[in-house]
């Protein structure tokens, strides 16, 4: 029974994680209707720049031991600023290609970004001493592992942040009106790059910020991306593409789940289980699990 | 004629593979003719739907794997074993193909790149006799064409080649038989073929099947020209992401444009390693990076790319291949 | 005379909008059956039950004596059953021969057979040249007489075809119609979707005419066409005399009215702030110019229509000044600002509101977040309170309604919602897409009943619309388009009694 709880819990823990990575995956897609295959490596690109940070030095008094987090804002900002940047140079113009080429120009941007980090950093995997890295708290009989329960904490929150952006803000109604029809938005005078420009921005802003979350005890290597990508990408079909809050739900099983066949199967067939839940899910019910309806951001 | 200009072409590369005494340069060129056949036969798949799939190695991987295990523990001959292991990849092309028709865009490529890493999870479990994560070694005894065992690497160029040929042939003869209609007819209105008659379901299926043995073909030597199975590699995501990389680079519309796209792709990581050596990521950053440039400047692949500029020497537009 | 398709009792409803109603009516063997009716009648989705795209909500379909059920579209083209689209559906990678074998492939010939037999049909239809040609290059109306070859190719029982004549040459029309008759002899029956009256009064042995999901009136075509209830339906609703029942010819005064507006009634109109200026406008889709260069203005304070027939170009002219497309030719001048070339965001900011045709609804937001959407530009945004509240006081059933999700709304509600956006940013001119579109009269009344307050409260309002009563009732002007050039156009009282407008609209 503590084996199913622990496992409940670290899967929830890690899901927090991937929610962030999946929220901004979704965002650009409900919005753009993009699907961003460099996702897993703004990522990355966040972590060499959180770490970066670090490195500099931790703030010290009243943080205590969270104080390698002072990087989280910065690190979200440069990331924004990052993702400013890729929409305005590259996805601006890359609007009027079809899928195809988008989707080419994002793979090729994956690939040279992994390639450049191996370039720039070399393929060893990084790690800032901090104290956060290993430390856990045990209640109950369970062991809840700091870092991770922080990065959940902070997901949560963003979510709720990102929720109220959506439904109350002008911004937001502006990008769900254009998530629903770029066209029809334009009548209304809605400026759709801009709109593209910002989400953009937020999107990878997001991922800056689950960068940050993550460094103190996860390795950073130039494929750490990959892993993240493609479970962000299950989560957020289950979730219902474009459902950005949604995702959050799809982030959140995915971990669950990986971690709960990790501990009852071998590796290997858990993985092809999750594999085979997607697949089922993609046929049987490609609107996802968690959307109602019709729902576009 | 454009038939005759393939052939001579790849045989030409052929000549000059086997006069060639630098065994990097034909190494390389074979690696070319094996990504390129598998682009070809990727691009048989997605230039109809103009779906992208991101799971073809699967059927690579499911090919080698069953070809080499009943060589190793049967002795059955890779020919042989060949066959059978194309069958495998036909069926498994034929129920994927199947439950994947309804999907469009994303969600097709992410049902492609799961069906691979099922299949790769399998094998990786069942290790005893997979050889689980550390691979299969191809025990060589002797060279023996039945056994696809060369000691001389122009072998392995020659019949790479001579394969890609043949697909190649093959992919121009279909255009002209009922098949080759019914697959353009498709892709130019699914709801027009359908109200014409044209069995859609049935020959996407088939399409896919088809897509998938060429595939394997190719793997099945392949894996006896390496002489090692990877299965991280077979059946993973990086050798899906190269093939279609390859196909829609070159130009998912021309017949030689994953050949094109094929070279261009050895080409950079050819001169990247020599430039700048085998490991530090060199490679794969140009590589990315070029693909990002040639997006940029001609989003529809090289051999468009290419015909721009014919036009822009000559001032008259160029024959198209296609 | 036996009977090859019987249709009972078919419904189709898409969310709140009922497409069919109840629709029954048969065709028999030999026979070719005209099929019109306003835009919105159904006719389309009529044949999109027909040949299996969609299934019907109600009722049975019953082909050759048996029933169709649940079978697909590639089923009944199999069994005989096979259909033309309103657009061309060339197949792009193959020769025009080629894609006409395809049929033939289907029916079993082998590539040889097909290929002589596709050249026999493409020569009967005097496309023989065009035969090694890329279909790329060729006009629309050879390629929806390929579309026609290839479903022949299939020895069909029964051909449905929709929008085929419109493209083509008189003389192609000549040789289709020659075709069809001599195929219906030959044992074939025909579905005819058609605007082009003059050609189905011709064609068709029997007609069938439909408005608002069911069928209004069918019988021999002399008689349905002078039948009230279809001037009705095309006309629209009118206590009294509508134009066809007052005698014959009416006069067309070739002085006060023509294409072009006098010197002197300009004048006398342009005390006026001229408001919208369109000066040989051209435009279209795809390379295919779909409006001829087109003149027209609004005034401060005037309402004016754009009428004419289905696909003469009405909508096309409000896309291009929306700047949804780009202006191939002439130029757009709002309140003396030169719009030609802006971008697709700025009219609302200058003060154009639009209400496109099919609503535009952004489904998934609430009905007070498509109000809000509406006041985007930044002076909209202080007017807010003061916007909402007019226009929650015009049309007071949005009020309960508020917290909706739009796609929820019924067609009239949501229609009313469309108008009430476009009026949120306090527009200087509003642009109307047929707001008449899909509507049961009663709610097109009330929707004509808010326009009518907006028109009387001094709002400008430039209106495109299929119910010609009521629009030039509306309206102080009008102007008639028909094949992407303005025919007619003058004050909307003597519009009306036009002879021109008849002919527009119905090919009498």
């Amino acid at each position: 029974m503590i084996i199913f709880l622990q496992s409940i819990l670290n899967g929830l823990l890690i899901g927090g994680v991937y929610a962030l990575v999946a929220m901004g995956l979704n965002l650009m897609f409900g919005v753009m209707k993009l699907v961003n295959f460099a996702h897993g490596e703004f990522l990355m690109a966040g972590m060499y720049v959180a770490v970066g940070l670090a490195s500099l030095g931790t703030l010290p008094g009243a943080l205590g031991i969270f104080g390698i987090y002072w990087v989280a804002l910065p690190t979200m900002f440069v990331m924004a600023a990052v993702g400013f940047a890729f929409y305005l140079l590259l996805l601006d113009r890359a609007a009027r290609f079809g899928e195809s080429p988008q989707i080419l120009l994002t793979i090729g941007l994956s690939i040279g970004a992994q390639g450049l980090a191996q370039v720039l950093r070399g393929s060893s995997f990084r790690l800032v001493p901090n104290p956060i890295n290993g430390a856990a708290i045990r209640f109950g009989g369970l062991n809840l592992q700091l870092g991770p329960a922080i990065a959940f904490i902070v997901a949560l929150g963003v979510t709720v942040v990102m929720a109220w952006i959506l439904r109350a803000t002008r911004f937001g109604k502006s990008a769900r009106a254009v998530a629903e029809s770029a066209e029809t938005a334009e009548m209304l005078g809605i400026e759709v790059r801009r709109v593209y420009l910002v989400s953009t921005s937020i999107a990878i802003g997001l991922v800056g910020l689950a960068a940050a979350l993550i460094i103190p005890y996860q390795y950073t290597f130039p494929n750490v991306g990959q892993n993240f990508v493609v479970v962000a990408f299950l989560a957020i079909v289950i979730a219902g593409l474009g459902n950005v809050v949604g995702a959050v739900f799809g982030g959140l099983l995915m971990g669950v789940m990986q971690s709960l066949t990790a501990s009852y199967f071998d590796l290997d067939l858990s993985t092809a289980a999750i594999y085979l839940l997607f697949l089922a899910v993609l046929i049987l019910r490609p609107q996802g699990l968690f959307t109602r309806g019709r729902r576009t951001l | 004629m454009r038939r005759a200009l393939v052939i001579l072409m790849v045989w030409m590369a052929a000549a000059v593979g086997l006069v060639s005494s630098n065994d990097y340069f034909v190494s390389v060129a074979t690696t070319m003719a094996f990504l390129a056949l598998w682009a070809q036969s990727w691009n048989l798949l997605c230039g109809l739907t103009g779906n992208i799939s991101l799971g073809h190695s699967v059927f690579v991987a499911v090919a080698a794997y069953v070809t080499v295990i009943l060589f190793q523990q049967a002795g059955v001959s890779p020919l042989l074993g060949g066959l059978l292991g194309i069958l495998g990849s036909v069926v498994l092309a034929g129920i994927v193909g199947a439950a994947t028709l309804r999907l469009r865009g994303p969600y097709f490529t992410l049902a492609t790149l799961s069906a691979a890493a099922v299949v790769l999870s399998v094998i990786l479990h069942y290790s005893e006799l997979t050889g689980g994560p550390s691979g299969l070694a191809i025990t060589f005894a002797h060279d023996s064409p039945f056994d696809l065992e060369f000691t001389n690497v122009r072998a392995y160029f020659l019949i790479a080649t001579g394969l890609l040929a043949t697909v190649t042939l093959i992919l121009d003869l279909l255009k002209r038989s009922k098949l080759g209609f019914y697959i353009a007819a498709i892709k130019s209105s699914e709801e027009a073929a359908a109200a014409a008659g044209v069995r859609v379901a049935l020959v996407k299926v088939i399409v896919f099947c088809l897509s998938a043995a060429l595939t394997a073909l190719g793997g099945v030597v392949y894996v006896f020209y390496i002489g090692f199975l990877d299965p991280n590699f077979l059946s993973g995501l990086t050798l899906s992401v190269e093939i279609a990389l390859i196909a829609v680079v070159g130009g998912i519309n021309y017949l030689i444009g994953p050949i094109i796209g094929a070279i261009f792709y050895e080409a950079i990581d050819t001169a990247a390693n020599a430039t700048f050596g085998a490991s530090g990521g060199w490679d794969v950053m140009l590589l990315g990076f070029a693909v990002v440039v040639l997006v940029m400047t001609e989003p529809r692949g090289l051999c468009e790319l290419a015909i721009r500029l014919l036009r822009l020497v000559r001032g008259r537009p160029a024959r198209s291949w296609s | 005379m036996t009977v090859l398709l019987q249709v009972e009792g078919i419904a189709k409803s898409f969310g709140a909008v009922r497409s069919l109603v109840d629709v029954t009516f048969s065709v028999e063997d030999h026979s070719i059956v005209g099929l019109i009716g306003p835009n919105g009648a159904g006719k389309s989705t009529l044949i999109n039950i027909l040949t299996g795209v969609y299934a019907s909500g109600a009722g049975s379909v019953q082909f050759a004596g048996s029933s169709l059920g649940r079978r697909g579209t590639v089923e009944r083209a199999r069994l005989g059953l096979v259909r033309t689209f309103q657009r061309p559906t060339p197949i792009l990678d193959l020769s025009c021969i080629e894609g006409v074998m395809v049929g033939g492939l289907v029916r079993g010939l082998s590539v040889g057979k097909a290929r002589s037999a596709a050249l026999d049909i493409l020569t009967s239809l005097g496309l023989r040249e065009a035969a090694d040609q890329s279909p790329r290059k060729l006009p629309t109306g050879h390629l929806k007489l390929l579309d026609f070859a290839r479903v022949l190719m299939l020895s069909p029982r029964l051909v449905l075809l929709d929008e085929l004549m419109a493209g083509l040459s008189f003389s192609e029309l000549e040789v289709v119609i020659g075709t069809i008759e001599r195929l219906a002899d030959g044992g074939a029956s025909f579905l005819v979707v058609e605007h082009l009256l003059d050609v189905i009064k011709r064609l068709s042995r029997h007609l069938v005419v439909m408005d608002a999901g069911i069928i209004v009136a069918a019988g021999k075509p002399d008689e349905v066409i002078r039948d009230p209830r279809v001037i009705e339906a095309y006309l629209g609703d009118e206590a009294g005399a509508t134009p066809a029942e007052t005698g014959p010819a009416p006069v067309s005064s070739p002085i006060t009215l023509s294409n072009k507006e006098s010197a002197s009634a300009r004048s006398e109109r342009v005390r006026a702030r001229p408001m919208l200026e369109v000066n040989d406008l051209a435009t279209g889709y795809e390379g295919v110019e779909v409006v001829h260069g087109v003149d027209l203005s609004v005034d401060e304070g005037e309402t004016v229509c754009i009428l004419g027939a289905n696909g003469a170009g009405k909508s096309t002219i409000l896309r291009a000044i929306m700047r949804q497309l780009s202006c191939w030719r002439g130029s757009v001048r709002f309140l003396g600002e030169d719009m030609t070339n802006a971008r697709a965001f700025v009219p609302a900011h200058v003060g154009i509101g639009y209400v496109p045709e099919g609503r535009g609804m952004l489904a998934s937001l609430s009905v007070r977040e498509n109000l809000e959407m509406g006041a985007h530009p930044r002076d909209a945004r202080a007017a807010f309170a003061r916007n909402l509240d007019r226009v929650l006081g015009l049309f007071p059933q949005l009020v309960p309604r508020l917290g909706d999700a739009a796609a929820n709304l019924s067609g009239g509600q949501q229609q009313m919602l469309a108008i009430g956006r476009a009026l949120m940013s306090s527009p200087k001119l509003v642009l109307l897409d047929e707001p008449s579109l899909g509507l049961a009269p009663q709610i097109v009344n009330q929707v004509y009943g808010a326009l009518t307050e907006l028109k009387l409260s001094g709002q400008a309002i430039l209106l495109v619309e299929q119910a010609v009563v009521k629009a030039l009732a509306l309206s102080d002007r009008a102007y008639v388009v028909d094949g992407g050039e303005i025919v007619l156009t003058g004050p909307s009282d003597k519009v009306r009694n036009d002879k021109l407008l008849r002919d527009a609209y119905l090919g009498l």
